[in-house]
């Protein structure tokens, strides 16, 4: 009934956006019933609405695979349990753990308000350790990175990081990270938390045909990392640093070192995902528990406070960072989630590079922007609430949430032509009722940023 | 020298990701030759190693190379790499270098870490354009169990789809397989006890993100054998 309130009517879309009918039965019990309520709340019939595409097991299963044993493998990271003594609320990301935010249920929004204030004003430590972490070595490992990213890799210097864009055959985007170079012939390259499995397999696979003289390992379980983020970041990191020149000439933004950090060996990338002054610090992971103490007691005197998924989401939002999987979906290309900066058109090849030419010459029937909700008292809207114009849909909301920077809700949606121009109107279906949004240039905060390269 | 000096598990800087589960089942930690592990259980360790017992060897060196020139610039720094893939060779150290491919390798060291070849390793490569050789992290990306006693076969077929009978799978076999769905390596290498026994015993690595669900899932097949975690001390006793 939710569905179709919010706008989804028809029977494929409601199965897709309430998942019903994507459990163990695979619809054997819920397909009919969906079909019926889905019937009665548009006012069709069953015959109309029609079902669900059935799919395996086409059989009932036997009872002896379904008395063996069952597992379901958790993953956590060294600081695991840091958290839980902070207090955290943990979520699941696949099979991993990870602190959504740190203080009482009852208590969400102003805990999370209060992380997001104190990155912004202070300085926040957030667990990185599940993003993923692949190092690709060898001769021809710039060659390598230059065909499976959209950026130029050949010529990164060393030092220094680059985002790092990742585009299927048919030019959509799959995932996204940042390079690292730190030998000629060593870039440790960031993944998703969800999509470095298949970023992995990926490599593999295409170097299969491509035959570089590069190795692929995946090291996501081998490091553990942090990013310790805001105003004062630098001077509780340099408390912990004897080997790295942490000021801002000799290690600008998207600069890479390697030395120690409290004496644990450790990788340090100066990045920029919640939009301030920021440090990712990765070290091997049975360290990670040492590196979280001694940051958070280096960093006592400066009212640090550990800050969860959920205020990092509202941070990377107000600055305007998309996520992949998220902020896009199976059709996503570049160019139409305002990422064709990160596309070289000078190299000779990179996977999805021929039908992203092509896709950009035809003209965008959508585009990710950013918008804002004004008025106060309007509903907040959320993820996959649709953009409408009149009865028809025209897009639908990525991310939301209320900034607590900006005072008012923030968000991003695909709009059609014609509205993704900075001050167009736009109008939200929440919870049934239309809600006015106005389209914005993003980022929301700190357009020069100023506040990442302090 | 197998000489424990009392050590707190989180005292330094690479603490096993189980040390709170040991803590909780009573374990005595201390310091062996640099790594944090636990000395003992119970006093009838050595009784429950001939048992079912698993030991956490988290702490323990161990390394990794892979390259199509791994099995060449090995054989130069002196390792005997074993003659075909997914088996292991005991070295003059006391390390054990298991085969997981003709182009990947892992070493473990010994259980008294008295054995320099897996650091010494770690210290000596170096990045090569001329040699297609590369380390892995094998310390910090996976876990380390060691498995042992009489009811090895019976709990892990409870976790595990490999038939380990004697004579389906030699000592130093190694198996690149699933463990309560876990992708895991398990090498048989039998130990000999203080009292000259010989008891079947498996290391198992895994991926270190895992290593609590692995030890619950263990813990939980061994219990109808009466399986419990023992300390390092009976083994080196």
């Amino acid at each position: 009934m939710n569905a179709t309130r919010d706008g989804y009517e028809h029977v494929q879309l409601v199965k897709r956006y309430s998942t019903c009918g994507m459990g163990p039965s695979q619809g054997r019990h819920s397909a009919l019933a969906t079909a019926r309520i889905v019937a009665n709340a548009t006012g069709k019939s069953v015959a109309q609405t029609g079902v669900t595409t059935a799919r395996p097991p086409f059989a009932p299963e036997r009872l002896g695979h379904l008395a063996g044993r069952s597992f379901y493998p958790a993953r956590y990271t060294n600081m695991h349990h840091r958290h839980l003594e902070a207090g955290a609320q943990m979520l699941q990301a696949g099979a991993w753990y990870r602190p959504a935010y740190y203080g009482p249920v009852n208590q969400r929004d102003n805990c999370i308000a209060a992380e997001v204030n104190n990155v912004r004003n202070n300085v926040g430590l957030v667990d990185v350790s599940t993003l993923g972490g692949i190092e690709v070595r060898g001769p021809d490992a710039g060659e390598f990175l230059n065909r499976v990213y959209t950026f130029g890799f050949a010529k990164q210097p060393l030092g220094r990081a680059r985002y790092a864009l990742m585009t299927n055959e048919a030019g959509v985007v799959i995932d996204d990270g940042v390079s690292c170079r730190f030998h000629d012939q060593l870039f440790y390259v960031t993944a998703t938390t969800g999509g470095v499995d298949r970023v992995y397999q990926n490599m593999l696979k295409w170097n299969a045909q491509w035959c570089l003289d590069v190795d692929i390992a995946n090291v996501t379980s081998a490091w553990c990392g942090v990013n310790i983020a805001g105003p004062k970041a630098r001077e509780v990191l340099s408390k912990l640093c004897e080997d790295i020149d942490l000021g801002s000439e000799a290690f600008p933004y998207m600069g890479v070192r390697e030395g120690h950090v409290a004496g644990i060996r450790a990788r340090v990338i100066r990045v920029g995902f919640v939009g301030e002054l920021g440090y990712e610090v990765h070290v091997p992971q049975h360290a990670g528990e040492a590196l979280w103490d001694a940051l958070m007691a280096a960093g006592k005197e400066h009212g640090i406070k550990p800050f969860g998924i959920e205020a990092q989401r509202v941070l990377r939002l107000e600055k305007g960072h998309i996520i992949i999987g998220q902020d896009t979906d199976a059709m996503s290309t570049p160019e139409e989630v305002q990422m064709g900066w990160a596309v070289s058109n000078k190299k000779p090849f990179f996977v999805g590079q021929r039908i992203i030419r092509e896709l950009n010459k035809a003209p965008q029937y959508r585009s990710l922007v950013g918008f804002v909700v004004d008025d106060p008292k309007a509903p907040v809207p959320q993820e996959s609430h649709l953009v409408i114009d009149g009865d028809k849909m025209t897009g639908r909301v990525t991310s939301c949430n209320y900034s607590p920077t900006l005072g008012k809700p923030v968000g991003m949606a695909y709009v059609p032509p014609g509205k993704t121009e900075p001050g167009s109107d736009i109008v939200i279906k929440v919870d049934g009722a239309p809600v006015a949004a106005k389209v914005v240039a993003l980022p929301f905060y700190d357009p020069d940023t100023a506040r990442q390269n302090l | 020298m197998n000489e424990f000096v009392t050590a707190a598990p989180d005292s330094g800087l690479r603490r096993s990701q189980l040390y709170r589960k040991q803590q909780q089942a009573g374990a005595e930690f201390a310091g062996l030759n640099g790594a944090t592990v636990v000395k003992q259980f119970a006093a009838d360790d050595a009784q429950q190693l001939k048992s079912l017992a698993m030991v956490d060897l988290s702490m323990l060196p161990r390394s990794g190379f892979k390259g199509r020139q791994a099995p060449e610039w090995l054989t130069q720094q002196g390792v005997a790499i074993p003659a075909e893939p997914n088996r292991a060779t005991r070295q003059e150290d006391g390390s054990l270098v298991a085969s997981l491919s003709v182009q990947e390798h892992l070493i473990l060291s010994d259980l008294q870490v008295t054995a320099g070849m897996s650091q010494q390793l770690a210290n000596t490569w170096q990045m090569d354009a001329d040699t297609a050789c590369y380390s892995l992290p094998r310390s910090d990306s996976h876990a380390w169990l060691l498995l042992t006693g009489e009811h090895l076969r019976d709990m892990l077929a409870k976790v595990c789809g490999i038939d380990f009978a004697a004579e389906e799978f030699a000592n130093h076999q190694v198996a690149q397989t699933s463990v309560a769905r876990l992708n895991s390596i398990l090498i048989r290498d039998d130990v000999q006890l203080a009292d000259g026994s010989t008891v079947l015993a498996f290391h198992l690595l895994c991926d270190v993100s895992s290593v609590e669900f692995m030890w619950d899932c263990l813990q939980d097949a061994m219990d109808e054998f009466g399986g419990k975690p023992a300390g390092l001390a009976a083994l080196l006793a």
